[in-house]
């Protein structure tokens, strides 16, 4: 075994999982914004006015009132109106035993802190007293008329009771029914505080309320409450809230395998922190770039960025632990890691496991596995590990069942929320795409199954049944003329498999892993992108096509549909560019259909006869700022004269209502206009189509509609185009698309040419009419550009999305 | 301005290809739109002539397709002509293909004739052809209609309006609005695509000449992310000169993308661009480029030779140096021509 074979950064983000859910300290006070001097002013002038009216000022009552509506205009804060509006409405005698117990109830607030200054151990003799008698204050204060004291007093209570499960070292489970009680007492909080119209004061019961979801593992509840402890925090310009939303959601997203929204959260954290003073931040960035496999670039950052003793959300002493594990696991990644660390009590088990395995010494690492997993997650990577280090022993079979297993339950885990667009997949980012490397392979060395190991990288991408993708399979490579062929990147090396029509296959290993693809994938693109004619371009792509492709990829008659299921970086490699055996490029000898997995029949819109189907077309918008398309224009105009069941669309009546009646319809559709970035897109997908009058239908929309079409032509600039991700495949435009059950799309990889995209439309509507498949009319389109001369970036750009 | 009112001819780059340039390319696929003297003028160089062969046969095919009786009808449309149990309506442009098409079809004749002699399926109470018509109608009489083009006249398999078309001539000849081709000696240019820009490495990439005036003091142009406070170039060597795709390459230059960077010689070579937003590094993305020799002509117009800038710029662009073309692109005088071609990728 080799160290190349698992996945340092997936074992550095397991020891590191706790930390990242974990909340930060308690900010101090100071540490909030300050206000403005004229802003300052007038909120004194609120409190003493509310204050004089608690104490007995009868005449409070107008000063209060002004100072409110001055607030409110001056500064946005409507939350005064509302707050003068409830005491005014307060009977006077139920100031004065409010008031009393507030004092109380601050004597207690200061003991939490002192508390929390001197790091009192959790379940110490000072903590449970002082639960006791907040706890014993609150019996008063639920009494009180003034509903305002026992919400205060509920958000300190269950702030500190959600901590004290937190740091429960028997790291037992807790049990629901204490959670029910802490959660309902935090929302009672939650209704208190809205009652008395105060917004501010609702940050803290929200980031209970996160953390108690958090301790339940219900991650859709712990995003809703801190994406609104993040806006409310925003709004009432509390910056030490909106850091801690961030941090929680940055731990969120990395728990459900979503590592793009996580990122999108570092950078909101990036603009309001300073990496050298915010530990949170900087080991989120380390850990970020140990799950890209960057672990130069994270052992550089990590030195660049200790623990800050000036940072005050932090515990320096944990602090350092996690830098120390961290800086552990990207030496590891490197080769370069001490091997004493291994023998160390303090080195997180799981990363001791790795580096004994990196030391060659898998029964050890066995032995130190044979403990049990505390969490879902740290089971994942459990299992993984077991099966790698099984698999170094020579114990492949063996390797199968922890292995398997570990891929059932990283794919069975819920990553996203139902009905939104799917951004997260812990086989990705929890299991780590070289597992499934490893498992694939154990069915080809211990089982001869080189068609279980195409089930293999097929389940990563589904479900993780591995006999219902074997059956997917077979059948998918039976309905094409030439097969399928498979592909999966690891850390260190890539799998393919071939599986020809009659359910033979063979396997092969390119020891080239993701980062040396990325380079690859990323150079034959610019190849494509710079060639001016096919010789070129074919003495440019032959190696990496050698690599790549199985040899007869291309050989016998011209034509035939061949299926690509590439994944990870391959997902964006030219692959209809590569020059095959016999000469021609790939996607001029076959009809080449691409998908990153192969959904089940029920789940696409049903099969249609393309040739008798009613079309949409919908191009050339008119009245924007972009170039006017004219090709697209005529391109419209060609495809409603080439049949008389093509309803086309331009110019102004090309809207983005239009345009979305017909993605939410059943007919196939036919799109050609600019793909613009758009920032009212979902985040994931930050573009969109532009219709008439500069307006753009976003990718968020199309995923809110999610078009569920037999056939989606999208002729517009790198329609295929979005982010990537493991086990999951690339997000665009069109895969929001094939997502939501469209059928298959035609898309393109890069910038097209207007004029040249048109020819390219009429070829494929004409062979459609003639009665070809989707697959070989791209072939033909593709040609007629090859044919004419125009360079590779013009024709090769053209790809068939979606499965037979 | 005097540039683009010379004469179009192929001859004016010799030996380069003409289709180099994607706009010209894209000039050629609209060759329909060409009057006879300009289409003539463009047919003297062989590969154009090819190209717009080509392009005819394609047309004819597609013609073919829209208004004769096309391919010859399947089984399933036969049957359903035919009107055997269970078929389908067919459409009138159906009708009249698989009615051409019988007629030269004696046997198949024969077949859809024995099924017209079945009686009709009991539970079918009209002709389905009228249950089709009213969902037509009712398609039609829909809230959002989507037919929204004009019909053309003829419904003419190239519906291009001889305006436009004649406006185009006018502009290749003249040096109007609408700027000529390399074919047409005006500057190169980057196609109209169907998109817009995002940040990433643009220029150098492709080929480079060596000795010429980049390769001498190379620069590297970024399209940055918003909110980007620096931004650092790391330059790699290509040690197998492409044989092997996955190699890392050796670094050769690690700096912030303003400060100038090392003469380059012949060989393959890669940077990558990273920019800091918000105190984080993130790579933008990479792009590769060859330094490779060049013929004295090509030397002479990536150097600044004796011939006005305008003239290199076609010759290097045509060549496919880009890199070269655009350095030397600066030279042009300052105007609309000079920014339009430095805003191409």
């Amino acid at each position: 075994m080799t160290r190349a074979s698992w996945p340092a950064a997936a074992l550095a983000l397991a020891g590191l999982a706790a930390a990242v859910q974990a909340p930060p300290t308690q900010r101090s006070a100071d540490a909030e914004q300050e206000a403005s001097p004229d802003a300052a002013s007038l909120l004194l002038d609120f409190a003493a006015a509310l204050d004089a009216l608690r104490t007995g000022d009868i005449g409070a009552r107008a000063a209060l009132d002004g100072a409110a509506r001055r607030a409110a205009e001056d500064l946005g804060r409507e939350d005064a109106l509302h707050i003068a509006r409830y005491y005014l409405a307060l009977p006077a005698g139920a100031h004065a035993p409010s008031l009393e117990a507030e004092s109380r109830f601050d004597d207690l607030r200061i003991r939490a802190a002192l508390l929390d200054e001197d790091e009192a151990p959790p379940g110490s003799e000072a903590r449970r007293v002082l639960l006791q008698d907040l706890r014993s204050l609150g019996g008063t204060t639920e009494a009180l008329e003034d509903r305002v004291p026992h919400a205060h007093l509920l958000s300190l209570l269950t702030r500190l009771e959600v901590r004290a499960l937190e740091e429960d070292p028997s790291d037992s489970p807790p049990g629901a029914a204490a959670l029910a009680g802490i959660q309902q007492r935090a929302r009672d909080a939650l209704s208190r505080f809205d009652a008395a119209g105060m917004s501010t004061p609702r940050l803290e019961p929200l980031w209970t309320l996160a953390r108690l979801a958090l301790l339940e593992r219900d991650l859709p509840a712990a995003e809703r409450a801190l994406v609104e402890l993040e806006q409310r925090a925003v709004r009432a310009a509390r910056p030490a809230w909106v850091e801690r939303a961030l941090l929680g959601l940055v731990g969120v997203h990395r728990a459900r395998g979503a590592p793009h929204a996580a990122g999108r959260a570092l950078a909101r954290l990036a603009r309001e922190r300073d990496p050298h003073a915010c530990w949170s931040l900087a080991r989120e960035v380390a850990v970020q770039r140990l799950s890209k496999d960057d672990a130069s670039g994270a052992r550089s950052w990590l030195l660049e960025h200790p623990p800050s003793p000036g940072d005050e959300e932090i515990q320096l002493e944990n602090a350092e632990a996690e830098w120390d594990a961290l800086l552990l696991a990207a030496d590891l990644r490197a080769g370069r890691a001490d091997p004493a660390a291994a023998h160390r009590a303090e080195t997180p088990l799981l990363l001791r496991a790795a580096l004994l395995l990196e030391l060659g010494d898998p029964d050890a690492a066995l032995d130190a596995l044979a403990g049990a997993p505390p969490s879902v997650r740290a089971a994942i990577d459990h299992e993984a590990l077991t099966g790698r280090a099984l698999v170094a022993a020579g114990r492949a079979e063996e390797a199968i069942a922890p292995l398997a297993a570990a891929l059932v339950r990283a794919a069975r885990r819920p990553a996203a929320a139902p009905g939104t667009v799917r951004d997260a997949s812990p086989v990705g980012e929890w299991l780590g795409l070289s597992s499934v490397v490893d498992l694939a392979i154990c069915h080809i060395e211990a089982r001869d199954d080189a068609v279980g190991a195409a089930a293999v990288i097929e389940a990563s991408h589904t479900d993780g049944d591995i006999e219902a993708a074997r059956s997917r399979v077979l059948e998918a490579a039976a309905s094409t003329e030439h097969g399928l062929v498979t592909w999966l990147t690891g850390a260190d090396r890539t799998l393919r498999v071939a599986v020809e029509p009659d359910g033979t296959s063979r396997s092969t290993v390119i020891p080239h892993g993701r980062a040396a693809m990325e380079r690859a994938v990323q150079r034959a693109r610019s190849a494509v992108a710079d060639a001016t004619d096919a010789e070129e371009l074919t003495e440019e792509l032959a190696p990496l096509a050698a690599a790549l492709l199985p040899p007869a990829a291309g050989s016998g008659a011209e034509g035939g549909t061949l299926l690509l299921l590439p994944h990870g970086p391959l997902e964006r490699a030219p692959l209809e560019a590569l020059p095959t055996a016999e000469g021609a490029a790939l996607g001029l000898r076959r009809a080449v259909r691409i998908a990153a997995a192969l959904p089940r029949e029920e789940d696409r819109a049903p099969r249609v006869d393309l040739r008798r189907a009613r079309w949409s077309g919908f191009g050339a918008p008119s009245a924007t700022s972009a170039p006017d398309l004219e090709g697209a224009r005529r391109e419209l105009e060609s495809l409603d004269a080439l049949s008389p069941r093509f309803d086309a669309v331009v110019a102004e009546e090309f809207t983005d209502d239009a345009l979305a009646s017909a993605l939410a319809g059943d007919a196939p559709l036919h799109v050609a206009t600019h793909v613009t970035r758009s920032a009212d897109s979902l985040e994931l997908v930050p573009l969109g189509l532009l219709t008439a009058e500069d307006r753009v239908l976003g990718g968020g929309r199309i995923a809110a509609i999610g078009p569920r079409l037999p056939m989606l032509a999208l002729i517009a600039c790198g329609s295929a185009e979005g982010t990537a991700f493991d086990g999951l495949g690339v997000r665009g435009l069109a895969q929001l698309a094939i997502d939501a059950g469209t059928r298959e799309a035609l898309v393109t990889q890069w910038p097209v040419g207007d004029v040249a995209a048109s020819r390219a439309s009429l070829v494929f509507h004409g062979a459609l009419r003639a009665g070809e498949d989707p697959a070989e009319a791209a072939r033909r389109a593709r040609a007629l550009l090859a044919g004419i001369g125009a360079p590779p970036r013009e024709w090769a750009a053209y790809r068939m999305l979606g499965a037979p | 301005m005097q540039e683009n009112q010379s004469q179009p001819t192929p001859e004016s780059t010799p030996g380069l290809d003409p289709l180099a340039d994607s706009a010209t390319v894209e000039t050629l696929v609209r060759y329909d739109e060409l009057d006879v003297a300009a289409r003539e003028r463009l047919e003297a160089d062989p590969r154009v002539r090819a190209t717009i062969a080509h392009l005819e046969r394609a047309d004819r095919w597609l013609e073919d397709l829209a208004h004769v009786s096309g391919p010859a009808p399947d089984a399933e449309l036969l049957y359903d002509f035919g009107g055997g149990p269970g078929a389908l309506s067919v459409d009138d442009d159906d009708r009249v293909r698989v009615e051409d098409h019988l007629a030269d079809a004696p046997v198949e004749r024969g077949w859809v004739d024995a099924l017209r002699r079945q009686p009709p399926p009991p539970l079918v109470l009209e002709p389905l052809d009228e249950v089709e018509d009213e969902a037509r109608a009712a398609r039609e009489e829909s809230p959002a209609p989507l037919r929204a083009l004009r019909p053309t006249a003829s419904r003419t398999w190239v519906a291009w309006t001889p305006l436009a078309a004649a406006a185009l001539i006018l502009a290749m000849v003249l040096g109007g609005g609408v700027r000529p081709t390399v074919l047409e000696g005006g500057l190169p240019r980057s196609p109209i695509v169907r998109g817009d820009r995002a940040p990433g490495p643009l220029f150098p990439r492709g080929r480079v000449l060596a000795g010429g005036a980049f390769a001498a003091t190379p620069d590297f142009e970024l399209v940055e992310p918003e909110r980007a406070s620096a931004a650092r170039i790391e330059l790699r060597v290509l040690e197998s000169g492409g044989t092997d795709p996955f190699e890392a390459g050796r670094l050769l230059w690690d700096r912030a993308a303003s400060e100038a960077a090392p003469a380059l010689v012949a060989g393959r070579y890669e940077w990558t661009a990273f920019a800091t937003v918000d105190g984080i590094e993130v790579e933008l993305g990479r792009e590769t480029f060859r330094v490779v020799a060049g013929n004295p002509a090509l030397l002479d117009a990536a150097t600044g030779g004796p011939k006005e800038a305008r003239a290199d710029v076609v010759l290097l662009h045509a060549a496919g140096f880009l890199t070269d073309a655009r350095r030397r692109a600066r030279d042009l005088e300052p105007g609309d021509k000079r920014r339009q071609y430095l805003s191409g990728r």
